[in-house]
């Protein structure tokens, strides 16, 4: 185990710290559902 | 992975199939391309390793075909993350997309200021203590200095629990506050090897 940190440094890590969690969480499910067919608050739950 | 009746059942393709992924570079090449793939099968159709792979070559120990072999090779590329990232599941997520995840979980804390906050309970901090040197930011961590703070950059699940005080007659859920770290994206794996009993035997995965 290890911080992810220590693998690709702060400012990657936390490169996203500048936008909302939720403003988070809808890219990562646009993201999937370019992929993969999926309803938006099936996969939210899933990702929680 | 679905349990009928007591016993495991395992999706997956044809080794013939087109969409079969055959190798840890293929796969790896699909979390580029999609950014996260959890290991097994869940609600979502299609969207895991599982899916993707051919069932008979899984725990074969054949790193060139076996997906479970993979998630080692794949960790220690540094190329993705691996651990529990979905519904205290394992899955990869790639680099481009961590980012992503660590900002949704952790809501813009790092793990000291989620700590001060009253958000992380002290079994967390007996972890993230053993890797993090007291008073001092994550960010300003070097990592060449940890060993001579008696910490280290990495450690086998075994030498947290020993180290942080859990097991027989200390603290309590080790594999439950491990798993929160990552679904926290606090930790993640970097390596495996496996176990050995007091005769050097091999067992297991840690």
């Amino acid at each position: 185990m290890t911080p992810p940190e220590y693998i690709w440094g702060y400012k990657h890590v936390t490169g996203r710290y500048k936008e909302s969690p939720e403003e988070s969480l809808n890219a990562i499910v646009k993201q999937i559902r370019k992929h993969f067919d999926c309803d938006e608050n099936t996969l939210k739950k899933f990702l929680k | 992975m679905e349990v009928i009746d007591g016993q495991w059942y395992m999706g997956g393709l044809d080794w013939d199939d087109e969409g079969c992924i055959h190798s840890s570079d293929e796969l790896l090449s699909v979390i580029d391309r999609v950014g996260f793939i959890p290991l097994f099968e869940n609600v979502i159709p299609g969207f895991s390793v599982e899916n993707m792979t051919c069932l008979s070559y899984w725990w074969s120990g054949d790193a060139d075909v076996d997906p479970w072999e993979w998630r080692g090779v794949l960790a220690r590329t540094g190329k993705v993350a691996y651990g529990k990232f979905f519904g205290n599941k394992t899955g990869f997520i790639s680099k481009k997309w961590f980012p992503y995840f660590v900002n949704y979980r952790r809501s813009g804390y790092d793990f000291d200021a989620l700590y001060d906050d009253g958000k992380a309970g002290y079994r967390e901090k007996l972890l993230m203590d053993l890797f993090i040197p007291s008073g001092v930011d994550i960010w300003d961590v070097k990592v060449s200095a940890l060993p001579s703070l008696g910490l280290s950059s990495e450690l086998y699940t075994h030498e947290m629990k020993e180290k942080a005080g859990f097991g027989k007659g200390g603290e309590k859920n080790f594999e439950g506050v491990l798993t929160k770290l990552q679904m926290q994206t606090y930790l993640t794996v970097k390596d495996f090897k496996p176990r050995q009993n007091k005769k050097g035997e091999e067992y297991g995965w840690e």
